[in-house]
């Protein structure tokens, strides 16, 4: 099989387009493909509604790339707050945008449009066969995974740690896996990490070899069914005035955009609708991200079926603990998180840390994994600190 | 396996045992290994250390602290916070002269923190690798194996709210565990009158090895030189190759830390390994971890890389 190459339409003139991206839309035998329509320095992107992959569009110095993974970062690119806080508001961007202003995600059935010298395409992915396997996400099936995993790794717990400790809960290895696995699905996804799903997802896709293609049915039809990250007051409460006055304006040009499509004016509202258009769409996106870094390729049926999710418990291991880590972002927290106007000192984190644990309703798990990951991107994910000087600095495992 | 000496920016003469590669010349040797001993020790523990990377391929350097073992300096106590690293500087400078290629960097215990100080204050230009061995970063309480007495005090100091669990030490782990004169030590904190009295006191470890001449007094400057409470921001500054070691019963350190440090403090692109050895604690692994290091640099010989 060969490695997949997008389908590219030259159009002569800019009339000719509109025409064109319609016979696109309508064409079935284009719903699994890329399509790109190209006019003079014009660009149109569009994903099939059953195209498998996961493709990130990437512009700079008037060149396009478009990428199957997340694109590199360089210091010409700026990260984008606004779309920080509605992750924090929402768990999605209402949008195609990243958090990095030069950096889409591209997304079926939503044109993305781009006026460039010139365009490449960098994949090393195939649309694969047969190869299907149906995944049970019930949480006996992340558990047994993670067990099997840990009998296998260098790091297999030793008994003598849990001398003394009080709860059963202290050393579960799958709070720890799940901590420790929080960088890299927040890189791969391109994302904060917003819901402990996507981490789950990411050590199944990672256990399963022999599978090409993977059929995932999950329950999309409401964030909340999916998302657990869904407190303006949370978020609010971590900025400081400057960031509260910012997030206040984000909040009002939202509601004004739904006033003008007649809707009710509550953010949960908007919540709902931006689901539907974007939402759900970019969650697909992230989950096929974390699917291509082991070589899946994920495909999604709708489904009642809800993932079970593992919630951390307030006591655990110190050091992935994450109710006691997301209070040390206090002392440790990067300067380009800072400068997104977060401001959590003891006083602070600890009256959310003990909302958050009061009041069940209230996914901790989630507003904790969110703001420790965004901190990891702006420290190492971030445009002016991505790029390392030297040789023989890359990863070799 | 030579005594030879260096002499610091003050004129202090500081000593290192050299263990020169037995394919290198006198005037070049491609990669050196300086290895920084734990805090109390000189280098004659880590001799083992050094034969095993020595039969690899690479030259190893293993310093004594100013003030411990062969080197010249007050006992237990430095000038100035700094003035590790500045004999750091001092003796990359010295390596370099007398023809290293490529240094890695690095050392077990507070030795490895030490090095860690290095790259805080002068950056990786110089060198090209870091190795820290169980590297105890001990300001911290969520890094530490075990809780000590008092810690509630501290932990609501630092969150807010009540701690809700508690490890407590073990035996193995007390033979270990300082003695601290608090008010000896708050004193030094507020006043620069207290900074080189004598704060710290270490246990006695076991029977001394012949001419072993340990230091178990130090002064806060000396214990400031290599503590950190931002361990964060200190190991974003590494951006050269690096190794993170420690024994899974490690008696001081939670061994998850080394994890925890490469997932979500050290730089993606970097080559950077997390290694736990089984069956080893604080001191027992040391010779394991020789082995781990040997592995790597030998990597770097140019006759393995034109190999490979």
């Amino acid at each position: 099989m060969d490695i997949y190459q997008p389908i590219v339409i030259n159009c002569r003139s800019l009339n000719e387009v509109s025409s064109k991206q319609s016979q696109v839309e309508k064409d079935a035998s284009l719903f699994q493909e890329l399509v790109i329509i190209k006019t003079g320095q014009h660009i149109h992107i569009w994903q099939g509604k059953d195209h498998p992959f996961a493709w990130f569009a990437s512009e700079e110095n008037n060149q396009l790339q478009l990428s199957t993974h997340a694109p590199m970062l360089t210091k010409s690119m700026s990260i984008n707050t606004s779309a920080i806080d509605e992750i924090a508001l929402f768990g999605f961007i209402s949008s195609t945008d990243t958090y990095v202003n030069q950096i889409s995600r591209v997304i079926p059935e939503r044109w993305l449009s781009y006026q460039v010298d010139s365009f490449t395409v960098s994949n090393n992915l195939e649309i694969p066969g047969n190869s299907v396997k149906d995944v049970a996400l019930d949480q006996s099936f992340t558990r047994n995974l993670i067990d099997q995993q840990l009998t296998s790794q260098e790091w297999e717990q030793n008994t003598d740690s849990k001398v003394g400790i009080e709860s059963d809960n202290f050393n579960d290895p799958i709070e720890q896996t799940i901590f420790q696995q929080l960088p890299q699905v927040a890189r791969t996804m391109f994302s904060p990490v917003s819901s402990t799903i996507q981490p789950q997802l990411s050590l199944i896709f990672e256990s399963i070899a022999q599978a090409s293609r993977i059929e995932l049915a999950l329950d999309f039809s409401t964030p909340d069914k999916f998302l657990g990250i869904n407190s303006s007051s949370l978020w609010q409460r971590s900025l400081d005035n400057q960031g509260k006055l910012r997030v206040s304006k984000l909040t009002k040009k939202l509601k004004r955009k739904l006033k003008q499509k007649g809707q009710p004016n509550t953010l949960q509202d908007l919540r709902l609708s931006a689901w539907q258009d974007f939402g759900r769409l970019q969650v697909q996106h992230q989950i096929r991200c974390l699917g291509q870094t082991h070589g899946h390729i994920i495909t999604f049926f709708d489904s009642d079926q809800k993932m079970a999710t593992h919630d951390h418990q307030a006591i655990s291991q110190p050091l992935t603990n994450l109710l006691e880590s997301f209070q040390r972002l206090f002392y440790y927290g990067s300067n380009f998180f800072k400068e997104l106007n977060i401001f959590i000192p003891p006083s602070i984190s600890s009256s959310i840390v003990k909302k958050l644990t009061k009041n069940q309703s209230i996914h901790h798990s989630e507003f904790c994994m969110f703001m420790l990951t965004l901190d990891y991107l702006m420290r190492f994910n971030h445009p002016h600190t991505y790029s390392l000087t030297g040789d023989n600095h890359e990863r070799s495992n | 396996m030579n005594t030879e000496y260096f002499t610091a920016k003050d004129s202090t003469r500081l000593a290192y045992k050299w263990f020169p590669a037995q394919q290198a010349t006198s005037v070049k040797f491609d990669v050196v290994l300086v290895c920084l001993h734990g805090a109390t020790m000189n280098n004659l523990r880590y001799v083992a250390l050094a034969r095993i990377c020595q039969s690899k391929g690479i030259s190893v350097c293993l310093p004594d602290w100013r003030g411990h073992g062969e080197s010249q300096g007050k006992s237990g106590d430095l000038d100035y916070k700094g003035q590790l690293q500045d004999d750091l500087q001092d003796l990359v400078l010295h390596l370099k002269t007398k023809g290293a290629l490529k240094i890695v960097l690095g050392g077990h215990s507070a030795g490895s923190l030490v090095a860690l100080g290095y790259i805080d204050q002068s950056g990786c230009a110089e060198i090209n690798g870091y190795v820290a061995i169980s590297p105890p970063l001990s300001k911290t309480n969520e890094t530490s194996r075990f809780d000590y007495k008092g810690d509630q005090a501290q932990y609501y100091a630092r969150y807010l709210r009540k701690k809700k669990y508690h490890r407590p030490l073990s035996e193995a782990a007390a033979k270990y565990l300082p003695q601290i004169h608090l008010f000896k030590y708050w004193a030094a904190t507020l006043t620069p009158f207290f900074k080189h009295s004598m704060v710290m006191q270490f246990p006695e470890m076991g029977p001394s090895l012949p001419n072993d001449k340990r230091v178990y007094e130090y002064s806060y400057t000396l214990i400031e030189a290599y503590t950190t409470s931002q361990y964060p921001s200190m190991l974003e500054k590494i951006t050269v190759p690096c190794r993170f070691i420690i024994g899974e019963q490690d008696e001081v350190t939670d061994a998850n830390l080394v994890h925890h440090i490469r997932n979500w403090y050290i730089h993606p692109r970097l080559d950077c390994h997390s290694i736990v050895l089984a069956r080893s604690n604080h001191m027992s692994v040391i010779m394991p971890a020789a082995y781990a290091i040997a592995n790597w640099l030998s990597q770097w010989l140019p006759e393995n890389q034109e190999a490979a």
